[in-house]
């Protein structure tokens, strides 16, 4: 079952509004580019992989390609959580690579104006390992704003929890 | 004829097993026996290569899939024999004592 994001898009952005995806791990919010999500989709089986990177859950095979599974649990340093219904995989594209990000759950499409983004807090994204690009604030709401190659690409460099 | 529990080789905790199956891969001196726990069965495949570097592990070229969805890993035998050559981490037992340059 696919939840397809792009029939949803919203009027196109305004000035300097941009949509997200929005979605949940270990209780917080984060947000990424809708531009690079190709698609959010529920997860089936995943088929665990020997010798990978301890954030790599495995790699499931979506729209005819087979795509590695990161836990963004486990890649943003929280313990591993049995998946249930609500659990998402979002399929993103970065330089020809298509990636799952396993999230807790993915439910919102939103368009943040880029005026309530603000650069992370240094001690915040040094800690984060420079994966945030910025921190949202609207609607006595706060979220984490990633980016999508630093969640990629340094997700092999991510020790065991 | 070496032969090599796949779980090992992979850093999968098992129980220990009184019975496994082997199969033999690879000819002549190249040949080995991966110890496994279940031969689930045979077909024909179309493999697909596994490109990312995040799933990019020795032993293993590609992945297919069965037609429900689930994912087959394909294994390399020849990386993983070689590979063989190299390691000594008691994943590898000689049951022979003729082969050379494999650790006992």
């Amino acid at each position: 079952m696919t939840e397809t994001a792009r029939h949803a898009l919203p009027p196109a952005p305004v000035g300097d509004t941009h949509p997200y995806i929005l979605f949940s791990v270990a209780g917080t919010t984060y947000g990424l580019r809708s531009h690079d999500v190709e698609h959010v989709e529920m997860i089936d089986q995943v088929t665990s992989v020997p010798n990978a990177p301890p954030c790599v859950e495995g790699v499931v095979f979506s729209r005819g390609h087979v795509v590695p599974v990161v836990n963004l649990r486990v890649r943003f340093g929280f313990d591993r959580r049995a998946r249930d219904l609500r659990t998402r995989l979002l399929i993103v594209r970065h330089e020809g690579r298509r990636v799952g990000l396993m999230a807790d759950e993915a439910r919102e499409f939103i368009a943040i104006p880029d005026a309530a983004i603000r650069p992370p807090h240094e001690a915040v994204g040094g800690l984060s390992g420079n994966y945030l690009t910025g921190v949202a604030t609207f609607n006595d709401r706060i979220v984490l704003i990633l980016d999508t190659r630093d969640v990629i690409v340094s997700a092999a460099l991510v020790a065991a929890p | 004829l070496p032969a090599v529990r796949l779980a090992a080789l992979f850093g999968i905790a098992t129980e220990p097993k009184r019975r496994l199956h082997a199969i033999v891969v690879g000819v002549d001196r190249a040949a080995i026996a991966l110890l496994v726990d279940r031969i689930v069965g045979q077909r024909e495949i179309v493999v697909k290569t596994i490109t990312d570097p995040l799933i990019r592990v020795d032993g293993v070229s590609g992945a297919t899939e069965l037609g429900d969805g689930r994912l087959v890993l394909i294994l390399d035998v020849m990386s993983l024999s070689r590979g063989l050559r190299t390691r000594t981490d008691g994943s590898v037992r000689d049951r022979t004592g003729t082969t050379s340059g494999v650790p006992a």
